[in-house]
């Protein structure tokens, strides 16, 4: 009895795992929601895509224009009317990207075991786990710790410090669904902090879809020079 | 002599063992996670941030009945769902025309990064104030590292002096 309940739970984890392997890409409507510090809005709506083979984040914005962006390795790029408009320096690369972090199944610690920062200290209270990730010691390095929370092995929130331990930024991680193997967070709350002013914004997904077939040529937009 | 050598020694490992005493204290605070962290990360307040959006409401509802308006759309029929909304995009976790680079003030790009923090804030922000401040935050640093370097010439200089006579 024992060996047979033994058996089927090897089969169903590696099942589980085989799934969330395959989980390769990503397509939803997005809307971001911004309200600066001088409480003026930016709203943001359209579809987003991201194939974590060809790292490439493309937002399709039906509002408040319609526009292509593109972010490609360290560059953005802007499409009007199926025209280059601009393209600009992002320090965010997608393979840095929650999407990415999403498909990889590296969503509950914020993607931060690949990275520079090194997991220094674990607490419990409760049902929650409380990660501290220190940053990395170069002199010229922005950032300080984070502080990352988790719940069931889905992330819940996390706090980002300067060097001197102020909070720069505090985020949610909610409204989570469970697609072909994977947890997605579908609402993100973010408060940015300069001083004493701040700044919010909600990052909403809806109509996920994992590993659409077909429609390559949407997945890898091909840029082109100005 | 011996007893020279025996009082140096020791007076050698007594500070040996007062700097290590130091430094484990440092790491172990640097890396403890503190109550006020544990406050911060879990006691998170979500109402202050949906409360902050309760102006857009009415186009959310407006936008969600009506897929593919454009803001120009409304800006012809019912403009007044555009008040304090600005027509520009902004991508997730992007800086946006009011924010900052990685969340950390333009000037301290310029102070800490030299040029390329200022490029860094030019090419990713667009944004001619924020460049601004990136520059003040070089100048200074460059003003700052002129008079270290003046204050340290000079202060070289008095001691050569001093053992000229």
């Amino acid at each position: 009895m024992a060996k047979k309940f033994l058996i089927i739970s090897f089969f169903c984890i590696l099942f589980i795992g085989a799934f969330s392997q395959s989980s390769y890409r990503l397509k939803a409507d997005i809307t971001i929601k911004i309200r600066n510090r001088d409480s003026t809005f930016q709203y943001t709506k359209g579809v987003v895509r991201y194939d974590r083979n060809i790292k490439k984040v493309i937002y399709n914005i039906s509002f408040p224009q319609k526009e292509i962006y593109v972010s490609a390795d360290t560059t953005i790029f802007k499409y009007q009317n199926d025209k280059l408009i601009s393209k600009q320096g992002s320090p965010l690369k997608p393979e840095f990207s929650i999407f990415h972090f999403i498909l990889n199944n590296d969503i509950s610690d914020f993607g931060l075991r690949n990275s520079s920062y090194k997991a220094t200290n674990v607490e419990k209270t409760d049902d929650m786990i409380i990660t501290k990730w220190t940053a990395p010691i170069a002199p010229n390095f922005p950032l300080g710790n984070i502080i990352v929370s988790s719940k069931n092995k889905r992330l819940q929130s996390v706090v980002i410090q300067d060097k001197k331990g102020v909070i720069l930024s505090r985020q949610i991680f909610k409204k989570y669904t469970f697609i072909n193997g994977i947890e997605i967070p579908t609402e993100i709350l973010a408060v940015n902090y300069f001083g004493g002013s701040k700044s919010y914004q909600i990052i909403q997904f809806d109509k996920i879809l994992i590993n659409e077939p077909g429609h390559d040529s949407d997945y890898n937009f091909v840029t082109e020079k100005k | 002599m011996k007893q020279t050598i025996l009082k140096s020694f020791s007076l050698f490992l007594a500070v040996l063992m007062f700097s290590f005493q130091t430094f484990a204290f440092s790491t172990k605070t640097s890396t403890a996670i503190t109550e006020n962290e544990i406050q911060s990360v879990i006691g998170f307040d979500e109402s202050e941030i949906y409360t902050a959006f309760a102006e857009v409401s009415d186009l959310d509802q407006y936008l969600a009945q009506n897929d593919g308006v454009t803001y120009t759309d409304i800006d012809q029929e019912n403009n007044t769902l555009l008040t304090g909304i600005s027509s520009s995009t902004t991508l997730p976790f992007s800086a946006s025309s009011d924010e900052l680079v990685l969340g950390i003030p333009s000037f301290f790009w310029g102070c800490v990064f030299g040029w390329v923090g200022l490029l860094v804030v030019y090419l990713v922000l667009e944004n001619k104030e924020q460049t601004k401040k990136a520059l003040y935050g070089c100048i200074a640093s460059t003003v700052v590292s002129v008079v270290i370097y003046v204050a340290v010439f000079a202060a070289a200089a008095t001691t050569t002096t001093t053992y000229t006579y």
